[in-house]
């Protein structure tokens, strides 16, 4: 998957790697790996991953992970997204999104009357929050028969993907407007949302259920990534400027501290860790739960708790040896 | 049944400091009793229908800003209620029984001093108050904003920022408007004039349809979204757009005919924008058109214009 083009920076004259956490609001019309790829360009190492892909047509939040914090991004990730949609109603597409083709345009008709219009759509929203089970897009990464499923599609397969559960925190409409026919198009209703969900969760899929909920088909037009757990636009550093700045990369641990428990450590307890021996502390942490030890040259060790031991699970060396 | 909701009403182009106190009460209705604060506004302009003929007026905004603006002056949910001659010639009191009331679950109401509607616009605010206690509803109306930089009364609204903009004061459509005024649209290639004067420019092809401000140069500021992406949205961005000096009108030195909008971006050198989506926000007017007998005046011209610019635009910086 990964083909990279050598870094077109020489190395950087500072001994120590950049690492740490990068977020990026992602600019539309581009690939997620195209972003990884200008930021390891900007930051001049290849090693750099990213929690979460967006659609290229999608905006914003976009976890970026530098150097050694990329052996953290499984904890780094957010479990819950929150963003901003603007569904169509009245048309539907292959790939649920405005790229793909038209494949249905049963219009709006149902919702002809504006005072019912409103009440329809937060009935179907409504009604598709919580717990659901969720059939992904057929145009997605998902694998079918081995294959992905977008692979089967162009190729004229019909794919039966099968539902996953999912959940929809929140899914309330912010704006409902009518945009009327063109040559192409009929009368379509344009209805933007605000929409917090688990990871996993495809805001395509809600599109496309939710035309199907009114009578109608539906997809999403436009969709902005306005939180990915603790991080928010406001956090986001867009593309054009990591490419012509150096980006502020958040330190690692200071990333750390704002997902998990974060605890410091001696010296000695950072060189066990570091050996991938387990220690002894006296913090209590919900069983499955992992945390982060941070020892005083900087080294960090993911750990869970097994009975009275914190079992190392990564281990991220510090600078002091 | 949806829950109930606080709802203030208005056609909103350009979602102006008055408007925006509509906004603001509705906003803090919602808060008080715990509920949604919905905008409810009208597209087309309502005058395209019920204006005996004459056109619109011009939009301050485009429907998708005024959105978008609404949103960041404390509305919850904008429900854009397309304006066709039937609801123009709907009863008011149908109107706010089956819309208002039954569709927006509407508990209360902020309209703003001179708000009209329904059929022959015999709605008003006595109207309401008479309708609320049975339809349990409570009705606010706002008194107008003035502002002291408008001639007496000095009440905000969007014609007198039309007005503004018609005599190119784009400094006081700011202090209206609490944000510059701006004209969005996508650049696209010119003359190429301006490259051989040494003054390179951008030209945008603006949306159709909105207000220009008075033929003249004006301190700008550019700002300039990705290619592949949508028209940029009202609200300025990170990092603020890049200095500039806007040409808007006929390129007359050159016997140009139709109506421009050009910029010439302050101390950058090879600029790509061909295609991009682009934001003018327009802040002073620098000075009128001017027909030049040679394109030496002119070039001499565009220097003191873009020096201008700079202490408009960047105050603390010092000409060297």
């Amino acid at each position: 998957m990964t083909v990279v083009a050598a870094p077109s920076m020489p190395p950087s004259p500072a001994p120590s790697q950049p690492a740490g956490l990068l977020i990026v609001d992602k600019p539309m019309g581009m690939t997620s790996h195209d972003v990884v790829s200008k930021v390891r360009r900007a930051v001049g190492t290849r090693r750099v991953g990213h929690a979460g892909t967006l659609d290229p047509r999608a905006t914003g939040v976009l976890i970026c992970a530098v150097g050694g914090a990329t052996r953290l991004l499984t904890y780094l990730q957010a479990e819950e997204k929150e963003y901003e949609a603007l569904i169509v109603i009245g048309e539907g597409r292959l790939s649920d999104d405005a790229d793909g083709e038209v494949t249905a345009q049963p219009g709006v008709a149902m919702l002809r009357d504006p005072q019912r219009a409103r009440t329809t759509l937060i009935d179907a929203a409504a009604a598709l929050t919580g717990p659901i089970a969720q059939v992904p897009p057929q145009v997605s990464a998902k694998h079918v028969k081995g294959r992905r499923a977008h692979a089967l599609v162009r190729a004229g397969e019909q794919v039966d993907l099968a539902a996953v559960d999912v959940r929809v925190d929140q899914f309330r409409l912010r704006s409902l407007r009518w945009q009327p026919a063109d040559e192409h198009t009929p009368e379509t209703v344009w209805a933007e949302f605000t929409i917090t969900v688990s990871a996993g969760t495809y805001i395509r899929s809600l599109a496309r259920d939710l035309g199907a909920a009114v009578g109608s088909a539906g997809h999403v037009r436009d969709l902005r990534r306005t939180r990915a757990g603790a991080w928010t636009v406001a956090d986001a550093v867009p593309l054009a400027q990591v490419v012509t700045a150096p980006p502020a990369i958040i330190d690692t641990a200071v990333a750390l501290r704002r997902v998990m428990a974060c605890h410091e450590v001696d010296a000695g307890t950072e060189r066990a860790l570091g050996h991938g021996r387990s220690v002894s502390g006296p913090w209590p942490a919900a069983s499955g739960q992992p945390m982060a030890l941070i020892g005083p040259s900087g080294g960090i060790a993911i750990v869970r708790r097994e009975g009275e031991y914190l079992r190392p699970v990564t281990v991220l060396p510090g600078s002091g040896r | 049944m949806s829950e109930r909701t606080s709802v203030t009403i208005g056609v909103f182009d350009g979602v102006h400091r008055g408007q925006c106190a509509l906004l603001a009460r509705a906003r803090l209705d919602a808060d008080r009793h715990q509920r949604r604060c919905l905008a409810v506004t009208f597209d087309p302009h309502p005058l395209s229908i019920v204006g005996g003929g004459r056109p619109a007026p011009c939009s301050l905004t485009s429907l998708a800003d005024r959105i978008t603006l609404l949103g960041a002056a404390g509305a919850d949910e904008v429900a854009v209620l397309p304006f066709t001659a039937a609801r123009a010639g709907q009863p008011a009191a149908e109107f706010v029984e089956e819309y208002l009331r039954t569709g927006l679950g509407m508990a209360h109401l902020v309209v703003g001093h001179d708000f009209r509607f329904g059929a022959g616009a015999t709605g008003d605010a006595a109207l309401l108050a008479r309708l609320g206690p049975s339809l349990d509803f409570t009705v606010e109306q706002v008194p107008p904003v003035r502002s002291a930089a408008l001639p007496a009364p000095g009440i905000i609204s969007a014609t007198a920022i039309r007005h503004a903009l018609a005599a190119g004061e784009v400094g006081l459509a700011q202090v209206l408007l609490d944000r510059p005024y701006s004209l969005g649209g996508t650049v696209i290639r010119g003359d190429q004039r301006g490259r051989l004067l040494g003054y390179p420019t951008a030209n945008i092809d603006v949306v159709p349809g909105h207000c220009w401000p008075a033929d003249g140069v004006y301190a700008v500021r550019l700002q300039v979204g990705e290619r592949s992406a949508g028209p940029l949205g009202p609200l300025p961005g990170e990092p603020p757009g890049m200095a500039g000096v806007a040409s808007v009108g006929a390129n007359v030195t050159f016997g140009g005919q139709e109506r421009r909008l050009e910029v010439h971006v302050l101390d950058r050198t090879g600029l790509d924008l061909y295609g991009c989506p682009a934001r003018v926000d327009f802040h002073a007017r620098l000075r009128g058109m001017l027909t030049f007998t040679d394109p030496a005046e002119l070039v001499a011209a565009m220097a003191s214009d873009v020096a201008q610019a700079r202490v408009v635009l960047e105050p603390g910086a010092h000409a060297t």
